[in-house]
């Protein structure tokens, strides 16, 4: 078997880097789409035409399109990628102040919604058509539905507002104790758990019924396997594969979707950092940007497609 | 992967009503003038939920098109000089910060929205279900090339290409529907083409092909109503 996976990882891999590169054409076609330019959202008031010429010139901005494509590209194989135009820095630094505390955040709110969820759908499922079932099904639906800036107003209105239990400028100052942290990070992670928690525990619930009536559960019920081990040990790891392609893709909506979240709270994420990229024609800092969610994005998939792998022995060919 | 059963949704479409094709027309293998046919056009059963839904989508319907005449205000009109009124019998949801009404500002916008909605689904429905029944009949070169674009796609964070093509081209309806419809289209290509490659291995495809049957036949006749069920579950 541990050939089998490390030749799916290569191969998946490769796809991996296939995919990279249409997505930095598109991106890269998108961007250049653009009107106005790097030079003249730097320049802003100053900007006569000899001086953003200069500018211009001065950030490689005169070259054809496919030119600057194709410099770029040899950049990034040598680990090189760019200077941003309006901060004057290498895109490197500048995204590595930022990303460590969006993965703080999406690993937060991983590790809280991901158990939670699935609780909640196994045990939508087990006790389908119940009371119990339909208030889950019926809370999850409405908050799938409800938009994140809603929630997100509605938290900060009732804690912050009206409860006085935490401030609603989340993120500030240094976090130095177990309160510090609560408090920068509760209303953020609660506000995104609504609504990954809702669409985890959804398609959970859907993956789980769908194995619970399967014949080898009727096996197991009839051979007198208590419903937690009937549950647990015979239908969970069937639904495994499912399950890990709901999660995975929740998940990925946490680096790059949370924008609103990022603007609503202030938190110094790589999404907001990617909007002020676009709105300051930015165009190696977005670049940059777009890499790294669609990888995290890709890694995601990979984990998700192995998880359905390990689980289903029919899928290894 | 596994396809996950549609899960009953209350606000989802009513399921097809047809009666199973053959029940009302079949001609009698044995002569039995006295047979009586089953009315066609069945009473669609729907549970309480589904009518539920039913009538919440149908109230939606029915401001979006009515929203006019039903709009005791104009929708920019200041009505009121107090601005944030609280609910009364003259402004039913309030007035906002200018003192307009805001029940006939929301039926408006409902309008709007009731559109937006519609057009992405339907584009990106339409639009998601023909590329992946052109990839499942054509050959696995052009199914490998459309996936990997498709993939390459989804992987931009929606919210930011939304904002990439506004910034780009200008932000106005028929770019907010573009825009919708592109962001849905993968995902509901995905799921055309796990249809498809189910039923393409059923034997009725199997005797089409052999037939002789055109591609496009095959896609349109004979998979194309076999998914339309799942299809409409599945789509969110």
């Amino acid at each position: 078997m541990n050939r089998i996976l490390i030749g799916l990882i290569g191969r998946r891999v490769a796809v991996t880097a296939l995919t990279l590169l249409i997505v930095s054409a598109i991106i890269f076609t998108i961007t250049n789409l653009l009107p106005g330019d790097a030079a003249q959202a730097a320049l802003g008031q100053s900007a006569t035409p000899e001086t953003v010429a200069a500018l211009r010139q001065q950030f490689g901005l005169d070259m054809p399109a496919h030119v600057r494509y194709v410099h770029w590209l040899g950049g990034l194989l040598h680990g090189d990628f760019g200077r941003s135009f309006s901060g004057d820095m290498p895109v490197s630094e500048l995204i590595g102040g930022r990303l460590p505390k969006s993965l703080a955040l999406a690993a937060i709110t991983t590790a809280v919604s991901v158990p939670i969820a699935l609780l909640l759908g196994i045990l939508a499922a087990v006790k389908r058509e119940s009371v119990v079932d339909r208030v889950i099904s019926l809370g999850t639906l409405s908050l799938v539905a409800t938009p994140e800036f809603l929630i997100a107003t509605v938290a900060v209105l009732v804690f912050a507002v009206k409860l006085h239990w935490l401030s609603a400028l989340s993120y500030s100052g240094p976090i130095e104790s177990l309160h510090d942290f609560l408090r920068a990070y509760a209303m953020p992670v609660l506000t995104l758990c609504a609504v990954v928690i809702a669409q985890m525990a959804r398609m959970t619930r859907a993956a789980v019924i769908e194995q619970l009536s399967a014949s080898y559960v009727e096996m197991a019920t009839l051979k007198g396997a208590s419903p937690a081990r009937v549950v647990l040990r015979h239908a969970l790891p069937n639904a495994i594969g499912p399950i890990a392609n709901a999660i995975a893709l929740s998940l990925s909506y946490l680096l790059g979707g949370v924008i609103v979240v990022e603007t609503i709270f202030n938190y110094p994420g790589l999404a907001s950092l990617m909007v002020d990229a676009v709105s300051n024609r930015d165009f190696p800092l977005v670049q940059a940007c777009t890499l790294i969610f669609c990888v995290a994005y890709l890694t995601l998939v990979l984990f998700a497609d192995l998880c359905s792998i390990v689980s289903n022995p029919r899928l290894r060919t | 992967m596994q396809p996950i059963e549609p899960v009953q949704r209350s606000s989802a479409l009513p399921p097809s009503g047809d009666p199973p094709l053959g029940r009302g027309s079949m001609p009698p293998a044995a002569p039995a003038p006295d047979q009586p046919r089953k009315r066609r056009g069945a009473r669609i059963a729907l549970t309480t939920g589904g009518r539920v839904g039913l009538s919440m989508v149908g109230l939606m319907l029915f401001v979006a098109v009515f929203a006019p005449l039903i709009a005791p205000h104009d929708v920019g009109a200041i009505v009121t000089p107090d601005v944030f009124a609280p609910f009364s019998a003259k402004l039913p949801f309030g007035s906002d910060f200018l003192g307009r009404d805001m029940l006939s500002r929301i039926l408006y916008g409902a309008r709007l929205t009731v559109l937006l909605a519609l057009a992405a689904v339907l584009l990106a429905a339409v639009t998601g279900t023909t590329l992946g029944l052109l990839a499942t009949v054509s050959g696995r070169a052009v199914d490998e090339t459309m996936s990997r674009l498709l993939d390459a796609l989804t992987s931009i964070p929606s919210k930011m290409f939304a904002l990439m093509l506004v910034a780009a081209f200008g932000s106005s309806l028929p770019l907010l529907v573009l825009t919708a419809a592109i962001s849905y289209m993968p995902g509901s290509y995905r799921i055309a083409r796990a249809l498809a490659v189910n039923i393409s291995t059923l034997e009725f495809v199997q005797v089409a092909r052999a037939r002789g049957e055109s591609a496009l036949y095959i896609a349109c006749v004979e998979m194309l109503p076999n998914m339309i069920h799942p299809m409409l579950a599945d789509r969110t």
